[in-house]
């Protein structure tokens, strides 16, 4: 019991500084590059303003960009604290972007930013703007080596299982670089990123405008911020789209459940635009349906199946047998590690060991199981909360939806020079939470709809957790969200006193002073 | 590659990347560690902050990065230390998180007490830090109580206070005295004035601190168990038993 306890609180934890940190990392995505973009301007066009605007939003950026370090440092520090077992089990293949990321994109990011802040009167012109399209290349390679990562727990391309070190190991590591699925989730979560910086800079643009105060400034900074957000906002859905694909190939249980669909429809399925999902009845109540949708979206074709919860379930069963088979040949290969038969069963039935092992959540020995555990296994393959899934879902592409309109109209009145009409900007200022809202509505959608693996399909969850005890982990969560409660409330408190200075706020807040 | 060569290549990696962090955060730790001393003033603590401003941040990433190629390479060694020193491990990463938020957040408001606020966490951070560094080290050189069960799941059966015995708290203690004797000589290069006649008395207390700290550990070290030359090393034997 206390075992499922820590594991139920590590997950909390781990969820809740990872939605935490994502408050910070797509502000500082999208900020470097409009950063870059400004600057770029301002040493093609020598005027002086676009010198300002890049400092005054440099300003900002940096408030939101600490938090993003320090936060970002937890994730690292979380995978040995927390997650010791899965640590050690997938770590040669897991801890190598991660490395990666360290040494190519984290120190050219960290290492350069602060010579952004401290560098404007030390270095050319020239060297300046080098310098900032660094710290925004750093940020975006960061995003890239985390998420193949990321991508390699949602579909485990490139490792093989090795009985003698009794952990994943390295295959081929150009399959884990060029996985599609992390290739995909980069381009969509960067995009997004690129959304949220775009979205800020053109709320806080429209709060100026509506006050009438700084007007040169907010125009100019609200065109920036509409053409790049524009063109992030249509790749985002277009490349969350292809994300939606990739996904039905690889994890059918997260489409089925984003879709909140027990039973498998007849082909092209369609999408469920509302919908109750219960998870006690396996059905989905007041459904309104979009006829053909999801078939197109997840299969691109009208004639192969979506396949529905209930079939996965009866899939997993049999899979969950086969990877018990694999669990005897480990086991027989563990006492004699020379024996033929067992290695040759398990090359044979590796591929689902990870199904053998969701038994465990009930026994220790898997081959022990009788037909209902299996069955019990089996529907644990479901995600736990099949109604939050299906709503997160449809808040983010809503959202989605929402940027496009905004930015489409936005750029027909940049346009026609009519960017001050009084409703777009409180519009432009009402969306102000929402690429935060879709993003952490987006990850909860990712890492939710992965559960119950870790890494899909080789690892449960349950699993990886380390040995702790519930009362460690009571006082390591309620000192996170501590200590994280009062940085945000200072980290909101300054950036909203730093908008409300202004542009004057760069000298305010000059480093040196 | 063998297995030999790349496990070389790793230490290799390894050594380069503690003894970049212990060079070039070293200094930006122990100058900001001194400031409740060698900087009186609010004025004072600015100049030494500033002194590292603009490079800490990078320096702090030899830190994150030595954690990454654990992570990568030694993924038994990191899931249990890291797992098994469970708030050990947390209070640094608690200092690695109030570092970066300090330094920046320091300067944006004026008011005396939220500077000084941010001085006092900075400073204690940078010392713990400094601290816990040698009692890692220190730990590591006497062994902990850990064991594998047989799926390789490792249990720690220690404590956190089981940590802070003898030998690695007088480890901690020469670290800090590095650190400190470290910041203080950086200081000298940076500032001048009282900042400098400070931070020039405190360079020769830890300096004398590291002497102390470093001879009784040479002493204690003969007496702890498994530092005894017991037989003839064995040329044909394993490089390593366990990696």
């Amino acid at each position: 019991m206390s075992v499922a306890t820590t594991v139920l609180l590590s997950r909390w934890q781990f969820g809740l500084t990872a939605m935490y940190h994502f408050l910070f990392v797509p502000l500082t995505l999208g900020l470097s590059v409009l950063l870059g973009i400004m600057e770029t301007i301002y040493v093609m066009t020598d005027r002086q303003i676009w010198q300002k605007m890049t400092q005054f939003w440099g300003v900002l950026f940096g408030i939101n960009f600490v938090m993003g370090v320090a936060t970002g440092i937890t994730m690292e520090f979380q995978f040995g604290t927390n997650w010791a077992y899965y640590a050690q089990y997938v770590g040669d293949v897991f801890g190598t972007p991660l490395a990666i990321e360290g040494l190519m994109a984290f120190f050219l990011e960290s290492t350069l930013v602060g010579l952004f802040f401290f560098g404007w009167h030390r270095l050319s012109k020239i060297g300046h703007l080098i310098v900032t399209w660094c710290v925004a290349l750093g940020s975006s390679l960061s995003a890239l080596w985390i998420l193949i990562a990321n991508g390699w727990m949602q579909h485990p391309v490139g490792a093989h299982f090795n009985f003698e070190t009794l952990r994943m190991e390295v295959k081929d590591f150009g399959a884990i670089l060029f996985n599609p699925v992390a290739q995909a989730k980069f381009v969509h979560t960067i995009s997004a990123g690129y959304v949220t910086g775009a979205i800020f800079m053109l709320a806080v643009s429209a709060y100026y405008l509506l006050r009438n105060r700084h007007v040169a400034f907010a125009k100019r900074s609200m065109t920036v911020a509409i053409s790049f957000g524009l063109a992030s906002a249509l790749s985002v859905v277009v490349l969350g789209d292809e994300s939606g694909y990739l996904i039905s190939e690889n994890q059918q249980m997260k489409i089925a459940a984003i879709e909140g669909m027990w039973k498998t429809e007849k082909p092209p399925a369609s999408f469920n635009l509302f919908g109750i999902p219960d998870q006690a009845k396996h059905e989905t109540r007041a459904e309104i349906k979009i006829p053909y949708l999801l078939g197109l979206i997840a299969t691109r074709s009208l004639d192969t199946p979506v396949l529905g919860m209930e079939d996965l379930v009866t899939h997993a069963k049999v899979r969950i047998a086969e990877g018990v088979k694999a669990y005897d040949a480990l086991m027989r290969l563990q006492a004699h590690p020379t024996d033929r038969m067992a290695r040759a069963d398990l090359t044979r039935y590796q591929d689902d060991l990870g199904y053998g092992l969701l038994l465990r959540a009930w026994m220790a020995d898997p081959r022990k199981a009788t037909a209902q555990d299996i069955e019990k296994a089996a529907w644990s393959t479901l995600p736990d909360n099949v109604f939050a899934l299906f709503w997160s879902f449809r808040v983010m592409v809503a959202c989605g939806f929402c940027f496009i309109a905004l930015f489409g109209v936005g750029f027909y009145l940049s346009a026609k020079r009519m960017l001050q009409k009084r409703w777009f900007l409180w519009a432009a200022l009402c969306a102000l939470p929402l690429p935060w809202i879709s993003a952490e509505a987006g990850w909860f959608v990712a890492e939710h709809g992965r559960q119950p693996w870790v890494v899909e399909g080789v690892l449960p969850t349950f699993l990886g957790a380390s040995s702790l005890s519930p009362q460690q982990m009571w006082v390591s969560l309620g000192g996170f969200v501590l200590v994280y409660t009062v940085l945000a409330v200072i980290e909101v408190y300054l950036m909203q006193k730093y908008v409300r200075l202004g542009p004057q706020s760069y000298e305010a807040s000059h480093e040196t002073t | 590659m063998d297995y030999p060569t790349l496990r070389v290549i790793w230490w290799l990696l390894m050594g380069i990347l503690l003894i970049g962090f212990m060079i070039y955060d070293g200094f930006d730790l122990g100058s900001v560690a001194l400031m409740p001393w060698v900087g009186r003033t609010d004025i004072e603590r600015r100049v030494i902050i500033n002194a590292v401003g603009p490079v800490w941040e990078g320096n702090q990433v030899w830190f994150v990065l030595g954690g990454g190629v654990f992570f990568a390479a030694w993924p038994y060694l990191y899931s249990t230390a890291f797992s098994g020193f469970y708030f050990a491990m947390l209070l640094v990463l608690l200092t690695f998180i109030m570092r970066p938020v300090g330094f920046k957040y320091r300067s944006k408001l004026p008011h005396t007490l939220w500077r000084s606020t941010w001085d006092r966490i900075l400073s204690t951070a940078a010392i713990v830090v400094s601290l816990l560094f040698g009692v890692a080290v220190g730990n590591v050189l006497m062994g902990v109580p850990f064991h594998f069960d047989p799926s390789l799941r490792v249990f720690y059966t220690g404590s956190f206070w089981a940590l802070l015995r003898g030998f690695p708290v007088l480890c901690g203690i020469l670290s800090l005295c590095l650190f400190l004797m470290h910041g203080a000589a950086y200081l000298l290069v940076k500032t001048e004035g009282d900042v400098w006649r400070r931070a020039r008395i405190a360079a020769m207390w830890a300096a004398v601190g590291v002497g102390v700290c470093f001879a009784i550990g040479g002493l204690w070290v003969v007496h702890l168990p498994g530092y005894q030359l017991a037989s003839m090393i064995d040329p044909a034997g394993p490089s390593y038993a366990m990696d």
